[in-house]
């Protein structure tokens, strides 16, 4: 029985072969998938090979050849050269040889650069503007000395504007008038400054009624400062006053009400839109003494469950930051793995490293003491506790309470880091016994909005008696409310930043922060840890448990392209790389970070047509495991993938199911709201996964394990976690993790995408938030609010 | 129905009489009880109440308790039982009290005492019995407590003074310095014998252990009955609780423990009624077995004559459907048990019976022992009906030889045992533990008789098909010839033959859950084990270590599949390359070539598979896997590099690079 399952597999394996050695030349007969090695035939004019035409006489042998460009002095054919006379030309067919003609030969040479330009003329009296602007483009680039250029392009901009205005073009048709005016000021002068008086005022009206005040301000603004007072500017500049004006006093009101919070966002409006406005200055200085409140634009909402140690769920990890304090806190990285805080005190591992020795602290005043916390280790390793905890289960052998202060763990076998297990999150409501409340109440939530108050009475709070019912005009800024506004569009987000509406946004792409990097009321910032990401097989879909379809899907997709252009928009791997397994790569092999990652293994490359042959391989090896249960072959049903609300994620879903479908996968994406329930997670046969995986010798057991959602079936898996678990020193973890990477990787129980460091902005107003940290609000009480500053 | 009543009339005296007649004999003739005719033979019971002392009842009370269960069992089980009641000994009491669910045999005799002699003396250098004993020893040395505690509950009991225990008791005589004296002195052949406590008898050199029979311990009381049950009334609460649970005698088994409760104390001699009941296991003997099947015989099952089809069943009854569980006891001459063993993960399954007689299909796992064996009288196999006790069972699978290290990642199937489809049930946890659910339907098997005529029907179809198969591609091959055509080719796979249903009416129904699990580590099955869930709670199943051949099957496997990527990698890139050059694209062509070089070739991929063969060795020399495992893992690694020599041994790069340069010099014309 036993050799038989061997003998079964090799025998699949064979079978394997012999199928994709047969496919491999068919697929290449029949139709082709597109892929970087097509041939590219002629294309347009531009981007050929610069040439000149020669047309022969019908008494040389009529014809016409491509030469290379002829070096013409000055580019000017000669007018009158002698018959006889002969020219050298080197023929575009054969570059490795000259030849000579005689100028009787020839009827008519066409140059390059005439030929690019009677085809932007041509363009033009077609109305292909595009293809116009192309060849205007790339002779202003090559020839910007060509005589009729600049009547040409004064020509097109002008004979533009008129489809622009027709298409509702208006921002391009701006954009082509000022750069009219700007090559040509003297061009139909009136005739242009009426046009960007009339296409300016519509696009301000348009923002107005988008509400996108930051815009139209930001328009306005650049208006003034390059044609001054122009009447566009005059009438709105006195309307957008007025509107500040108004909001100003809708702000007061408020403000006499005790709505703060909406007090501060109506000052903060005003502000942005009319900055000299010193009443909404001194409005939100004072309610930023009495009522700090900081409002933060988050790209992923978090939902009911908080968790400020969650591994895969970063609305939930920085969220629950606010409102709790876990029993242990990753704070850093460090060369063994990461630093870790005690909430009650201070914790030292044994040298055999078979007990961990906790020390609560009398001064730091909690609920929970030494007998407590000793009962709370206990139940999460009692299976038949509701608070179990197998990871933790598997390690734990007793505790001993040495007097009211001390706790000595006893370990079943060494373990180098037990207290990265014990990330544990305890009640948050200080009434309660064995409580570990964060400074911040639960959420309290609106439609797209989480409120966290800032708890009665806690650490650090605005002075004495400091409540987040009443005003405090004492003490230091520490916000008494932060809420969390959720953007399912960045650029939406970073316009409110702008404006002043919110205080900063979580996440931000690259590119996006390398713009605000230049705004001078921002600041950007980077996370201190890259978040891995990774789509983990759910289902007992067919085709999905089928490994060689799983890598016939990493083969399929080509996550290079992806990161690197619409998802990042950068190249540099310090904002993002591939990575060949659940592990984050860090920023090299000497980055602590990187310990558990194994180089030797390379990410799978993109390879779409060995990608179609593995799909073929899996359908056979499913066909005849069918026709051996006397069953029809299950179809290719549609793959559901899950993904977290958030534009990077959703971008990324959506690139991988077209790229599926080229190799015939069919694939949708299913968005998960925050905190999935199960039966929605049930419907997914693939979900996309953020983690924060920074302690891979434990998060690995977080990810994979018995109390995971995710947890793995794969014998080799659970097998690489026993040894994981069972490692006693760093050699031994190191060791284990690699191989799991290597496991991971030649069977795909997950399917790993890449590293990706993020980023935030905020305004500087908010003060005390600390560079690089691993999470948002890690230094939250050390925030302060100053007075709020308003957008441009 | 008067026939069939005047029938059972006529049985039932005759087991009247048959059972008066044991009884005379029985009674009339000590020796004769040696001689039992096993179907007629009643089981002789005794039901031992423990009262806790919270219980607020009189002694009357608690004696009316006592009389009337044993009333209700006497007229429930009939002549089958023969049943003794009484108050649990007090050496017993506090380990029934404290821990009936946990009690075992070693608890139960822990604080007796053993007759020890010495080996070396002439006196009892021969003496291997407690009877002979009696006659032989001049003297019995005991120590002061353990002459109080013997003689004082001897006195209660009325000794024939011809018994063997009587004339030991005689001898006795008192050394004050105590045990350790008296272990002394006979190591130094100063005395021959001695009565001392059980737990000092270990290791002690030139003496020997007898089997002692004084009438109170448990030696004596388990050879005398067949069950002893032990009834554990408490209170909880307001609620009187009774706990039983049954000791096998001579099986030496101690059965689940079966719990009820009552706030009234008049229900509770039908509540103890029916407890004992469902704490009772009919047993059965083998009279003969084979590999699949074994006829068994029941005991007592000649004493129940008074059933019909619609009154009550005998609880004693073995029918058929019942599971039960194989038990092997082998004695010495002198009818000591020098074997005792449960069969474990074997079971059998009664698929006949008349009464007394009975076929039974046995399941067992892979190399398990059957019940087949030598036969006579000191070996004896027996089997006890099944009682699932709990709602829940886990099976923990455990590595043999070192209990302590589970074995994760396992995973589970059932089989059935009718359509042998399988059915994943879990994955053993980081414990090595698995929760197995109770059936959702009652399980059905085929009789051995009708699964082996099945078996040989399909052999023999099988063979037919075959010949029939090849009788036509004798006749094609022939008509070909004659014809001079070419010869047809043998026909690639065996011919297909369906089996023909199994007739539902031919399944027995089993009354208990049995299940055949498959526990499979990766790709290989660990074992095949018969299982019954709702006996225990954790059932240990002690398995080869898998670990280091699982962990070579996780690196094998995923390097198999690197290597067909890269074969699929290889032909792609050549049949592209070809295709470039027979279209005159050479410089797209070269691109092709190029990538082809820069794929891993053959030593490159031996080498990798070199370094991950030499971590495994490693790894075994410094923790040998089984035997098993490591021809497996050398299997494994004889295949890849076969897979390697087979496919990628031949230089694909070389040979597209020589057709590129061919082509580049105008050797290889477009189009080729």
């Amino acid at each position: 029985m036993e050799h038989s399952g061997l003998r079964t597999c090799f025998q699949k394996l064979m079978v394997g072969v012999a199928i994709l050695v047969a496919l491999a030349s068919t697929l290449l007969t029949g139709p082709c998938i597109a892929q970087d090695e097509m041939l590219v035939e002629d294309g347009p004019l531009i981007d050929q090979r610069p040439f000149d035409l020669i047309h022969l006489t019908d008494e040389a042998g009529p014809g016409e050849f491509k030469v290379m460009i002829i070096p013409f002095p000055g580019r000017v054919i000669p007018k009158d050269p002698q018959p006889a006379e002969r020219i050298q030309v080197v023929l575009m067919k054969f570059p490795e040889r000259k030849y000579e003609i005689a100028w009787k030969s020839i009827a008519k040479i066409e140059l390059f650069e005439d030929m690019i330009m009677r085809e932007a003329q041509a363009r033009l009296e077609e109305k292909d503007f595009i293809g116009a602007f192309q060849n205007l483009s790339f002779m202003m680039r090559a020839y910007p000395n060509y005589p009729r250029l600049k009547e040409l392009r004064q020509d097109f901009l002008w004979r533009s504007l008129t489809m622009s205005f027709q298409g509702g073009q208006y921002a391009q048709m701006l954009s082509a008038l000022e750069e009219l005016r700007r090559v040509a000021p003297t061009f139909r002068e009136k005739d242009v400054m009426a046009a960007m008086n009339r296409i300016a005022r519509t696009l301000v009206e348009d923002y107005e009624k988008k509400g996108d005040l930051a815009s139209a301000k930001a328009l306005l603004t650049r208006l003034m400062d390059t044609y001054g007072e122009i009447d566009v500017v005059k009438e709105w500049k006195q309307k957008i006053e007025n509107q500040a004006r108004a909001k100003q006093s809708e702000a007061e009101q408020f403000f006499k009400a005790k709505r703060y919070r909406d007090a501060q966002r109506a000052a903060a409006v005003s502000l942005s839109m009319f900055p000299e406005l010193e009443e909404s200055k001194k409005l939100l200085e004072e309610i930023n003494r009495i009522y700090p409140l900081v409002r933060v634009g988050v790209m992923q909402r978090c939902g009911q469950k908080i968790d400020p140690s969650s591994l895969m769920d970063w609305a939930g990890r920085r969220a629950g930051g606010l409102s709790f304090q876990p029993l242990f806190q990753f704070r850093a990285t460090g060369n063994e793995g990461g630093d870790y805080a005690f909430a009650l005190g201070s914790h030292v591992l044994s040298d055999d490293r078979k007990q961990l020795i906790l020390t609560i602290d009398p001064k730091i005043q909690k609920s929970l003491n030494a007998f407590g916390l000793a009962q709370i280790l206990v139940d999460k390793a009692t299976p038949d506790s509701p608070q179990y905890d197998p990871s933790w289960a598997a390690i734990f052998d007793s505790v001993e309470a040495t007097g009211g202060t001390q706790l000595i763990v006893n370990l079943q076998r060494p373990n180098v880091l037990p207290h990265a297990l014990l990330q544990w999150t305890l009640p948050d409501d200080p009434t309660l016994p064995g409580a570990l409340p964060g400074p911040y109440l639960a959420p309290t939530f609106t439609e797209n909005e989480a409120s966290f108050k800032l708890r009665p009475n806690a650490q650090g709070a605005n002075a004495q008696g400091a409540n987040a019912q009443g005003p405090n005009s004492q003490g230091s800024n520490l916000p008494m409310e932060i809420v969390e506004i959720f953007y399912a569009d960045p650029k939406e987000a970073i316009n409110d930043l702008i404006r002043g509406d919110i205080d900063m946004i979580d996440q931000l792409y690259p590119s996006d922060a390398k713009r605000l990097a230049s705004e001078s009321r921002l600041q950007t910032m980077s996370y201190a840890l890259p978040t891995t990401h990774m789509l983990i097989p759910l289902s007992e879909h067919p085709y999905l448990v089928k490994e060689k379809f799983r890598r016939a899907l990493m083969y399929a997709t080509n996550r290079q392209s992806m990161l690197q252009g619409e998802l990042l928009k950068s190249s540099d791997p310090l904002d993002g790389r591939l990575i060949s397994g659940p592990f984050p790569k860090g920023l090299g092999e000497s980055d602590p970070l990187a310990y558990a990652y194994n180089d030797e293994i390379e990410p799978i490359s993109y390879n779409p047509q060995l990608a179609k042959l593995l799909v073929l391989i899996s359908e056979k090896e499913i066909e005849a495991a069918s026709a051996k249960l006397g069953q029809p072959k299950p179809e290719l049903k549609k793959l559901v993938i899950g993904c977290p609300d958030f534009e990077f994620a959703r971008v990324a879903v959506q690139a991988m199911i077209q790229q599926w479908e080229i190799i015939g996968v069919p694939a949708e994406s299913k968005v998960l709201p925050p905190d999935a329930p199960a039966d929605q997670l049930k419907e997914c046969d693939l979900i996309y996964v953020i983690t924060t995986m920074w302690e891979p010798a434990t998060d690995i057991e977080r990810l994979l394990g018995a109390s995971s959602f995710a947890v793995s079936s794969n014998p080799f898996v659970v097998q690489g976690l026993e040894r994981v678990r069972a490692a006693r020193n760093w050699k031994e973890i190191r060791d284990a993790l690699q191989d799991m990477h290597r496991i991971i990787n030649y069977h795909l129980p997950l399917l790993p995408l890449w590293q990706v460091t993020d980023r935030f902005v905020l305004r500087k107003n908010i003060e005390g938030v600390s560079k690089q940290p691993i999470s948002l609000y890690q230094s939250i009480k050390s925030w302060r609010v100053k007075v709020a500053t308003a957008g441009k | 129905m008067i026939e069939s009543s005047s029938i059972r009339r006529s049985i039932t005296a005759i087991g009247t009489a048959i059972v008066c007649w044991c009884s005379l004999f029985c009674s009339t003739s000590a020796k004769a009880q040696e001689i039992k005719i096993w179907e007629f033979s009643p089981y002789v019971v005794k039901l031992w109440f423990n009262f806790d002392a919270s219980v607020p009842v009189s002694d009357r009370s608690k004696s009316k308790l006592m009389s009337d269960i044993t009333a209700d069992l006497e007229r429930t089980f009939k002549a089958t039982w023969q049943i003794q009641s009484m108050e649990l000994p007090q050496q017993l009491s506090r380990d029934v009290s404290r821990k009936l669910q946990d009690l075992s045999i070693a608890d139960i005799s822990r604080n007796e005492f053993v007759l020890i002699v010495s080996t070396t003396q002439t006196e009892t250098k021969t003496t291997r019995t407690y009877e002979a004993a009696g006659d032989a020893v001049s003297q019995v040395y005991v120590s002061p407590s353990t002459f109080a505690a013997i003689t004082s509950t001897a006195a209660s009991l009325n000794l024939p003074s011809d018994s063997a225990t009587a004339k030991l008791l005689a001898k006795l005589k008192v050394d004050d310095q105590g045990d350790q004296s008296i272990i002394d002195s006979i190591k130094g052949e100063k005395i021959t014998a001695a009565f001392i406590p059980r737990w000092r008898s270990e290791g002690i050199g030139k003496t020997r252990v007898l089997h002692t029979m004084l009438p109170w311990q448990s030696e004596s009381y388990l050879n005398e009955h067949d069950k002893i049950y032990f009834v554990n009334v408490t209170m909880e609460g307001d609620e009187f609780r009774l706990a039983v649970r049954e000791l096998d005698c001579p099986v030496v088994h101690l059965g689940p423990m079966f719990v009820a409760g009552s706030s009234n104390w008049a229900s509770l001699p039908h509540l103890g009624s029916h407890l004992l009941q469902r704490a009772f296991a009919p047993v059965a003997r083998v009279d003969n077995a084979g590999t699949s099947w074994a006829e068994l015989r029941h005991k007592a099952g000649g004493l129940i004559v008074d059933e019909n089809e619609e009154g009550e069943v005998n609880p004693a009854r073995i029918r058929v459907g019942d599971v039960l569980h194989p038990f092997v006891r082998r004695d010495d001459r002198n009818g000591v048990p020098l074997l005792l063993q449960a069969l474990t993960f074997t079971y059998c399954a009664v698929t006949e019976s008349d009464g007394v007689k009975m076929r039974a299909n046995i399941y067992t796992y892979s190399g398990g022992p059957g019940l087949q064996g030598k036969q006579n009288r000191r070996t004896s196999r027996l089997l006890l009906r099944v009682r699932p006790a709990v709602e829940e069972s886990d099976v923990k699978v455990v590595v043999r030889g070192n209990t302590k290290k589970s074995q994760p990642g396992c995973f589970l199937y059932t089989k059935d045992f009718l359509t042998e489809e399988f059915k994943f049930i879990g994955r053993t946890d980081w414990r090595g533990r698995v929760h197995v659910p109770m059936p959702e339907e009652s399980v059905r098997v085929l009789p051995d008789t009708i699964r082996s005529q099945r078996f040989d029907a399909l052999i023999q179809a099988k063979r037919d098909a075959i010949a029939q198969a090849q009788k036509e591609y004798e006749a094609l091959v022939k008509k070909a010839e004659d014809e001079g055509l070419p010869v047809p080719k043998p026909p690639d796979a065996p011919p297909v033959v369906v089996q023909a249903p199994i007739d539902p009416a031919t399944t027995i129904k089993l009354n208990n859950p049995l299940m055949l699990l498959y526990i499979k580590s990766g790709d290989t099955v660990l074992a095949k084990l018969p299982y019954v869930p709702g006996l225990q709670e954790i059932d240990t199943a002690e398995l080869l270590d898998d670990t280091l051949r699982l962990q070579s099957e996780a690196i094998v496997r995923g390097y198999q599949s690197e290597i067909l990527d890269l074969i699929g990698k290889r032909n792609l890139y050549a049949a592209r390359a070809k295709l470039l050059l027979k279209n005159g694209k050479l410089e797209e062509a070269t691109k092709f070539v190029d990538k082809l070089r820069d794929l891993p070739d053959f030593n490159n991929m031996n080498d990798e598979l070199g370094s991950l063969e030499r971590k495994i060795l490693d790894q075994a020399a410094a923790n040998p896997p089984p035997r098993a495992g490591q021809i497996q893992i050398d299997r494994m690694f004889k295949s890849t590099r076969e897979m390697l020599q087979k496919y990628l041994q031949e230089d694909v790069a070389s040979a597209m690079s020589d057709q590129l340069r061919k082509a580049n010099a105008g050797e290889l014309p477009s189009g080729t």
